[in-house]
Parts: structure tokens; sequence; C-alpha cells
């Protein structure tokens, strides 16, 4: 199997050491970071990851307008929203631009490997 | 109120905290814009995005209270923004208070993970923090600065929106909330009960067992038992009914909590904390341990409480009746209670530490060991180019670079060791309570006292000693103090004394278990050791008092009952002895009748890497490991007598038996040719032997590589190691020597 590559966006960096850590460990290639939306868009568009993490509330530009912007060019991009606790609302309108993949702060490294394989299925 | 920070990867806990430093700086400022612009939605989202940042990164790190607060405030900044509430100066007041609250919390936290000073317990490592404040003030004054902005805006503009209260609750309420709170909590729960219970049983019941009246540790137990409630509501509150753990969980929450009525009563009337307290103070500890494992092991079996509750409430019927009588205690009294408070904590002073894998460091002790191997080499190098090549100047270079690498892994080897290191102090305070139940049921009065319990030890080191130790404990009050009848009558103190002692000594540590109950006749004991075989009667004419007491050690040698005098002590020594043996360490007895018994273990400071002695025989070199050799000593060949086939020879008046090595390992015959004979004196502890080898070569530390597979059973030796030139050389186990001289 080939290296999977994996982009992070968060604007948190522990968030992104976490992931990182947990998909390093279990053979995936993070091949970009980005902080906001807007990197996250950007960047996707060059490196064409695997799979995205992606957070909710975010400077610039938040995760559900990413994941819009990122879906309407590439629908089969994968992406695992990252939620935390009272982002309900944003969890439905998420759903709503099909979404389907979530996993609720605060996770361990094997949580979100476990999803991520998941997805790769 | 105190609690813990658990790190997982320090890395990632400090990037948070930055993380939240950098939140929190200017957060303030940004606030009191708020207070002039309600409006701006900017930069309310970009408050709402900090604190969202801070309330994401404290559940990862495990920070309850943070979580709550900040997923609080931002709550309060989202009805901002729907425009459920309005701006006021007191909302803005609560949000400051908030913020403050954070930034004491969060600056609190990193000075202490600056300091470094984490706890490592049970390979769980965390940070105390000691006089934390309560979030709860700070949520309620948001709480309630929220309800009465939404009123306001509601009276004054008529807002046609529900009134949102209830929606707060709702999120807290969700089944899936509560199942990943619940999961959060529950080993947070079951490890803070744990400690706690240890802190009572361990140390205060074993204080008040001596003084009842100790009321320092009275409050010390209620403050205790009053964590332990607080912890189990905390979860039973996140639980859900529906969950297994609830309805068990709500039953040990109400014998805690009956427990703290009593002790509660205890306290306020000045009463002695007597047998019967303590008693039953340990059966709800044993009671709550129960618990904790059946939880901890989610078999949720119904725990028997065997009526505790019950007996709990009898208990403070019989104390409210007496109640009146008791006079009201004094001021000084009080004061003197306080102080020794103090000192109690003092006492308790836990050192902190880190909290690492200990996978991690025994990689790092493997490749400390493979280093250790390359270094020797070094000096190999050194000795061929002078010898081999003639070139000393470079020899001398070799040599020193060799001596450079060698003390940076001499002191790399150190610290390494020292972080494995972990005080006896965790076995020891088990010990406390293993006598007193002993006492308690055989009427026995024993007094424990406990030196250098700050004495440490390789932590693998630690749990293998950990049952043997119990078991000595155990075998010298249950056997080795007499009763108190015995002890009158033979002159000696009502109560009997065990001295459990740990000290560094010339690399190993010694343990010392030291009664003065009725020790072990020799006699006895070599009319057992006969009658079972082990012995002839004419060696064990000729074995010394301590050799006699020594064979206890044998397998099978006792069973109870059949020796009345060292009744039980033969029990499982010889498992005693294997346990220890198969760390490396020694144990050996002296015991006097009617004066006591002393047992001494002796321990190697770590496992990786031991010391040994090469020695060469027939061409083939050999190590035996340092802790077996007395000494090595030249032997006269006239000095050797034969006798029925065996060999013996004088050492300083003492008769020892000789055995030539290769004799032993078939690899040639006994040299003759020589009037001097090298040799090497090994023990097992009750025996000794000089061993008869061609060429004492040098000490060096060595790493043991075991043998495996075919390998593994040769007898006589132990494992293998490589040597700076790359030789594999063979380890000598002396107590299989031993052994097979005998046979």
């Amino acid at each position: 199997m080939s290296c999977k590559k994996l982009m992070i966006v968060d604007d948190s960096p522990a968030i992104h050491l976490i992931i990182e850590k947990a998909a390093k460990a279990n053979g995936y290639e993070v091949c970009a970071h980005a902080k906001n939306g807007d990197e996250a868009v950007k960047q996707f568009e060059q490196t064409l990851p695997d799979v995205v993490t992606m957070d909710i509330t975010m400077p610039i530009k938040d995760g559900l307008t990413a994941s819009k912007d990122i879906l309407s060019k590439y629908p089969n991009a994968k992406i695992l929203m990252l939620s935390a606790m009272g982002d309900e609302e944003l969890i439905n309108e998420a759903k709503s631009i099909g979404i389907t993949r979530f996993i609720r702060k605060p996770f361990k490294g094997e949580d979100i490997i476990n999803e991520i394989n998941n997805m790769l299925q | 109120m105190g609690s813990r920070v658990y790190i997982e990867d320090i890395d990632i806990v400090n990037t948070f905290i930055d993380e939240w430093m950098e939140c929190l700086d200017g957060l303030e400022k940004e606030i009191l814009k708020l207070e002039i612009n309600s409006e701006d939605t900017e930069l309310i989202n970009n408050i709402f995005r900090r604190v969202h940042s801070i309330k994401g990164g404290s559940s990862f790190v495990g920070l309850p209270r943070i979580t709550r607060l900040s997923h609080e405030v931002e709550f309060t900044l989202d009805a901002i923004r729907k425009k459920i509430v309005c701006v006021n100066t007191e909302l803005v007041d609560s949000l400051l208070l908030s913020v403050d609250f954070l930034n004491g919390y969060i600056t609190q936290l990193f000075d202490r993970l600056k300091e470094q000073e984490f706890i490592n317990e049970n390979g769980v490592t965390y940070l105390e923090l000691e006089n934390e404040q309560n979030e709860e003030p700070v949520i309620t004054s948001l709480k309630q600065a929220r309800d009465n902005c939404e009123k306001q805006k509601i009276e004054s503009a008529n807002h046609e929106d529900p009134p949102q209260e209830g929606m707060e609750l709702d999120i807290l309420q969700t089944e899936e909330f509560k199942k990943n709170l619940a999961e959060g909590m529950k080993e947070q729960f079951l490890l803070e009960c744990t400690e706690h219970i240890e802190q009572i049983e361990n140390n205060l019941l074993i204080e008040l067992d001596k003084n009842g009246d100790d009321r320092g540790a009275i409050n010390e137990v209620f403050r205790i038992v009053h964590s332990i409630k607080g912890g189990t509501g905390i979860y039973l509150a996140a639980l859900s009914p529906q969950n297994p753990i609830y309805s068990g969980l709500k039953k040990f929450s109400e014998v805690i909590h009956t427990f703290e009525s009593l002790l509660a009563l205890v306290r306020d009337k000045g009463c002695t904390f007597g047998k019967y307290l303590i008693d039953l103070s340990y059966a709800i500890m044993d009671y709550s341990k129960l618990y904790i494992n059946s939880v901890a092991s989610e078999k949720f079996n119904e725990v028997l409480d065997n009526g505790i509750i019950d007996k709990l409430e009898e208990h403070i019927r019989q104390l409210q009746e007496q109640s009146e009588s008791v006079q009201s205690r004094t001021d000084d009294t009080m004061k003197q209670d306080m102080t020794r408070t103090e000192e109690a904590k003092l006492k308790n002073n836990v050192s902190q530490s880190i909290r690492v894998s200990q996978e991690k460091i025994d990689k790092m002790m493997n490749m400390i060991s493979e280093l250790l191997i390359a270094k020797n080499s070094f000096m190999h190098i050194a000795a061929k180019l002078n010898i081999e090549y003639d070139l000393p100047e470079m020899s001398k270079e070799v040599r020193q670079v060799g001596a450079y690498v060698n003390r940076i892994s001499d002191e790399l080897q150190n610290a390494i060791m020292s972080i494995r290191m972990v005080e006896v102090k965790t076995v020891f305070q088990k010990m406390p309570r293993v006598v007193r139940d002993i006492a308690q049921s055989t009427g026995k009065k024993i007094d424990l006292v406990m030196f250098g319990e700050n004495t440490e030890i390789d932590k693998t080191i630690i749990e293998q000693i950990s049952d043997p130790l119990v078991h000595l404990i155990r075998n010298a009050a249950d056997h080795g103090i007499e009763s108190i009848e015995e002890r009158l009558r033979k002159g000696k103190p009502e109560t009997g004394k065990i001295v459990l002692r740990a000290y560094n000594k010339n690399k190993y540590v010694y343990i010392e278990i030291e009664d003065d109950g009725k020790g072990m006749d020799a006699e006895k004991i070599k009319e057992k050791a006969i009658e079972k075989g082990f012995i002839t009667s004419e060696n064990a004419e000729k074995m010394s008092r301590s050799q006699l007491v020594n064979l206890i050690f044998l397998p099978g040698f006792s069973t109870a009952k059949q020796i009345t005098e060292v009744s039980g002590r033969g029990v499982g020594m010889d498992i005693v002895k294997s346990n220890i043996t198969r760390i490396n360490g020694n144990i050996t007895i002296e015991s006097e009748v009617d004066k006591g018994t002393k047992m001494t273990i002796q321990l190697p400071l770590t496992l990786a890497v031991s010391r040994g002695l090469i020695v060469e025989v027939a061409g083939d070199s050999y190590i035996f490991p340092l802790e077996y050799i007395i000494e090595t000593v030249k032997i006269k060949k006239a000095d050797i007598h034969e006798y029925k086939g065996k060999f013996f020879t004088y050492l300083r008046g003492e008769v020892i038996g000789v055995e030539w090595l290769c004799r032993i390992f078939l690899t040639g015959k006994k040299e003759d040719s020589l009037d001097e004979l090298n040799a090497v004196i090994i023990s097992n502890g009750a025996e000794k032997y000089a061993i008869i080898i061609d060429k004492l070569k040098s000490e060096q530390e060595f790493v043991v590589k075991p043998l495996e597979g075919q390998l593994a059973a040769i007898p006589g030796i132990s494992g293998s190691t490589l040597l700076g030139n790359g030789k594999v050389v063979l380890i000598v186990n002396p107590i299989d020597i031993i052994q097979m001289i005998n046979k």
C-alpha cells in the first residue's frame, strides 16, 4: 500500500501535533498543514490529500465554508470533521453539505486513526 | 481543593499551554471593546474563537474546570452573537472574571510545568494542582448575568425569540455528551479513589491505630473521604441512569456519604478513633477497593457490602446518644490540630515526576547497553594498536577518545538508570496494614518501624520484590513475634518489634527485615533437613549455624506445623528465594533462638547491566557475576586435599570445597603442573566453594543477553554477553555451579 496523504486543518498547533504524531506512527504522510479554511482550500489543490481532518471553528474562513469550497471542486474529497461540544448546529449544517464523518473533541490519536482508516476503506 | 493534570505527552501539553497563553493574551481588552460595541460580529467571533480553542484544548489535556468554564463563556458569547442577550456591565464583568480565572489557572499550570515537578505513579504521570480555585462561582455569576441580560432584552425589546434557558442544559444532558464525558471521567475517578483509599489505609488508619486522638489524622481522613464523595458525585452526574455502573455507583456513594457523616460526628464531638472505628474503616476501605476493582474490570457483580451502611448508621446513632455528655473542645486544641494537619501535609510531601511509558525507557536502556559494548571496544582497539600495530601514539589517542566516550556513556547510563528508580516507599507502605491485620487476628502487639523508605531502586526490581517482602513480613509477624503472654514469660517487652530497613551499600540496595521474636532453632532445622534427606548427618555436623538456618530456602524443605519453632517459615521460602535470585538478588538469614531473626535481602540497583569478572579456562573466557564472588585467592596445590573424590582446602581456618571449572563444564582435565592455582571463591549465601580457573583477566561491566532455544537449558550457564572485541562470552551461574558440585 502506498503511503496515504493526510492534510490537517486546525487553528490549534497542539491538535496538529496530536494528529501528526498518530498519523506518522500509523504510516500516513502528513502532506499539508493549514491553519485556517483559506489555507486549507489552497493547499488541498496543491497537494490533493487522500483525507483531510477539518476543524470547524477557525479564523478567516471556517471549516464549513472551506469544506464546501473543496467539495464543490472535488466532490470525492474525504473530509473528517472535528467537532467540539456545543457544535451540534454546525454538525447539522455540515451534514447538509455532504460531510458524513465526524469526530468529537477530545479524541485520542488512535481514535482519529481508526476513523481515517474507516474512511479510506 | 487540588486536582490532577495527567500528562501523556509533554510536547502536546506544552503546545496547548502556549496556545492558550496566546489566546488569553489581550482577551481582556477585546472583551472591554465588547462593552462599547456589542454589535461587532468580527470582534465577537474573534473572542469566541479564542475561548473555543481553550475549550477544545482543555478537553484534550483533561482540565474539566477549564472546559466547563470556557464552554459557559462560549455559550454566552454565542448568545450575544445571536442577540439573545444584550451586553451590559454585569455581563462584561463576569466575562472578565472568567478570563481572570482562566488566566490564573493556566498561568499556574504553566509555572508548574516549567518546574517539571511531575509525579509518576504506576506509569501514570500527572501534575498535582493544589489550592485550585473553584470555577463554580464564576460560572454562576456568568449564568446569572446572562439570565438578567436575557430578561432585559425580552422586556425592553419584546424579542420574538423564545427564551433559550434550557439550551445549554440540553447540550450537557445529551446522551452522547454524557457518554463521552463519563468515559473520560471513569479513569480519573478510579485513579483518584484508589489513591485516596491507599492514603487512608496505608497511612492515616495506621496513625490512628497508634493514637486514636490524633485530631489531625481524623480531619485528614474526613477530608479524603469527602474528596472521594465529591469525585463519586461528579462521576455519577456524568452517567446516565441506564449505564450499568449507575446503580452500583449510587450505592457506593451512599456508603461513602454515611461514612463521611460518621467521621463528621467523630470529628465534631471529639471522640476517640477507637478499635471498632478502625476496623469499620478498614472494612469500608476493603469494600471500596472491591467496588473500584469491579468498575475497573467492568464486571458489575454485586459487591457485597455486608450491611456496612447499617453498621455505620448504628454507630452514628450511638455517637449521637452519647454526644450530649461530651464537652465541646477548646480553641486551644483546635489550634493544635491545625499545626498537626500542616505537619502531616509536610510529611506527605510527594515527589513530583513526569510520566513516560516504560517501553521508551526500556528501549533507551537497551541502547545504553549496546553503547556499553561499543565503549568497551575502544579500549580493545587501543590495546590492539599498541601491541599489534606498534602505534603507541595512535593507541594513546584512541584511548583518550575512548575515555571520553566512556565518561559520557557512564553519565548517560546513570541518568537513565535514575529515571527507572523508584522509592521503596511504594512497597513499604503496604506493610503497616499487613502487620496490623496479623496483630489483630492473633491478638499480638506488634510495632513496625520502617527506615530508609526513600531508598531508590529499579522499578522492575521493586515490582518483583513486593510479594516476597509481604511474605517475609507476614512470616515475621505471624510466626516470629510471640504472643503477649509468651513474650512476658520470656521477659521481653509486651510489644513485639519488626524493623523494616532499606539502605544503599556498595552499589547494592539492602532490605532488612528484623524481628525480636522467637528466632529459629538451628538444631531443629538440622534434624528436619537430615530427616528429609537434604543433607547427611555427617555433613550436618560440619555446617555452621548460619548455614543450617539458610537451609530453609531449599525447595520443599518445610511444610508448616511439623516443626513448631519455625512453623510456616519454610512455606514458600523457596519461592521467596527464587523470586529474589531471579532478579540477581540474594537473601540470607541470621537467627538466634529467642532473640529474633534478621533477613537481609541484597538487590542490584538495576537489572540491565551487571559487573563481572572475566576468567579464562582451557582457552575459553567466562564471566562470573560479581555479586556471587566473595574473593579471589591463590591456592597452593599442596593445600588441596582429596577425600572420596571430592576436593577441599583450608581457607583462613575454614574448610571449603574446591572444584575445577573445566571439570564442571567438561572442557578439559584439571591442570596439575602448576604449584599455585587461581581460584574464585563463590557463595550462594549458605555454602562457599573455591572454583579453580586458569587465568583471572579483568573486571568489566556486561549486558546480559539471554540464551535461547536449546542453549537456554545448559546447566551452569545463565546467558551470554559480548566483549569489546566482539567475542561472545558465556556467563557462569554460580548458584547452578554449586548445585552441580554438590551432586
